[in-house]
């Protein structure tokens, strides 16, 4: 019986431990609800200037007919 | 979640694209201090509005309702635009530069897109001369009407007056920036490692580009090499030489100018293909801070500047 009662009580913890974690984690920016996914898709996260140069499209910096 | 939001930063470079008006919109911005999607929705409904006034292949297009002969109540745009362009043709010259040009009477009546997929049938087979340009516009009750058989057309220097506009719009929200429409393009501010944007301006008969730099300027190209098609055997290309009413007959297959002026830019590129190059040196020396690069068809450049 004693052994039944920590399995549960452990269980009841590591839930709560969870809900707590989760709740944590979207405060700190690490699970993102909908409305901050599409604010993120117009500023984009900071990368390094080689980087982004390497991102850059070909064209964009070039003159054609068309 | 304010606290996300304040820790989120954009990229040094952001780049947004987009297929409008049959062609690439490219939009590069160094260190953008605004949401780069809100800049995009905005410019889409920017150039949404132009396409609803001047496309040639809307027929309920203010410009389209002209061309089938409606009378038409301008919009302020359009007015604006129109204007625009009389002060184009009073710079460049009426034989060089017109938007009475008739593209759809050479075959190009329909998008390129479609033109590809449709065997063209031919309503006129004479070549027409332009009528001097706004000759062919009247007011009537309210409205603006054109003549009978007299055209519009503001495709030649549409695009770079609209890069340069969205250019001077979005300065302020970024170190810098880059707007390619369609190959016409506006700089503003710095890059990201310099004070100035380095353009390759494409030559189609080398395949390589000529570098030039840029700093709060426009640059435009024309080329015969593009939006070509065949009119029974004779090959055609969508710059008309207003004199001759049918495809300039230039031995320049690519002419480029840029200067601090988008739409006059543009226009001068095209103008340039039914000019000779003392013409364009002349345009060069009137217009300050007026350059020009040229493609011969042997792959040859000539240019106003040096390299």
């Amino acid at each position: 019986m004693e052994k039944e009662q920590l399995k549960l009580t452990a269980m009841s913890l590591l839930i709560s431990l969870g809900f707590f974690a989760s709740l944590n984690l979207a405060y700190l920016g690490w699970i993102k609800d909908a409305d901050t996914q599409d604010y993120e898709a117009g500023y984009k996260k900071e990368v390094s200037p080689e980087e982004s140069a390497k991102e850059a499209k070909p064209n964009a910096r070039k003159s054609y007919a068309s | 979640m304010p606290e996300n939001r304040m820790r989120v930063k954009n990229k040094p470079l952001v780049t947004v694209t987009f297929n409008t008006w049959n062609c690439e919109f490219l939009l590069e911005l160094i260190n953008p201090q605004r949401a780069v999607g809100e800049i995009e929705a905005e410019i889409k409904a920017r150039l949404f509005n132009y396409e609803q006034a001047f496309s040639r292949f809307l027929n309920y297009s203010e410009l389209g309702r002209l061309n089938q002969g409606q009378t038409v109540e301008p919009s302020p745009l359009f007015i604006k635009v129109l204007q625009q362009a009389e002060a184009l043709v009073a710079t460049i010259k009426s034989d060089y530069f017109n938007p009475h040009v008739d593209l759809a009477a050479q075959g190009y009546d329909t998008t390129f897109d479609d033109l590809g997929l449709k065997k063209i049938k031919y309503s006129v087979t004479a070549n027409i001369k332009a009528p001097e340009f706004p000759s062919g516009v009247h007011h009537q009750d309210n409205g603006l009407k054109l003549s009978p058989n007299v055209k519009l057309d503001f495709g030649s220097f549409l695009k770079g007056l609209v890069s340069a506009q969205i250019a001077d719009i979005y300065a302020p929200d970024c170190d810098g920036l880059v707007v390619n429409f369609g190959g016409d393009l506006s700089v503003r501010g710095k890059d990201l490692e310099a004070d100035t944007f380095a353009i390759g301006i494409y030559n189609p008969v080398l395949k390589k580009d000529h570098v030039v730099l840029l700093k709060n300027q426009s640059l435009c190209t024309s080329g015969s090499y593009k939006r070509t098609w065949t009119k029974g055997t004779e090959l055609k290309h969508h710059i008309t030489n207003p004199v001759l009413g049918t495809s300039s007959n230039s031995d320049y297959v690519s002419i480029t100018f840029w200067g601090l002026d988008g739409a006059m830019c543009d226009a001068l590129a095209t103008a340039a293909f039914n000019a000779k190059p003392e013409v364009w040196k002349q345009w060069q020396q009137a217009l300050p801070g007026v350059h020009y690069l040229a493609v011969h068809k042997s792959g040859e450049i000539i240019t106003s500047t040096t390299f």
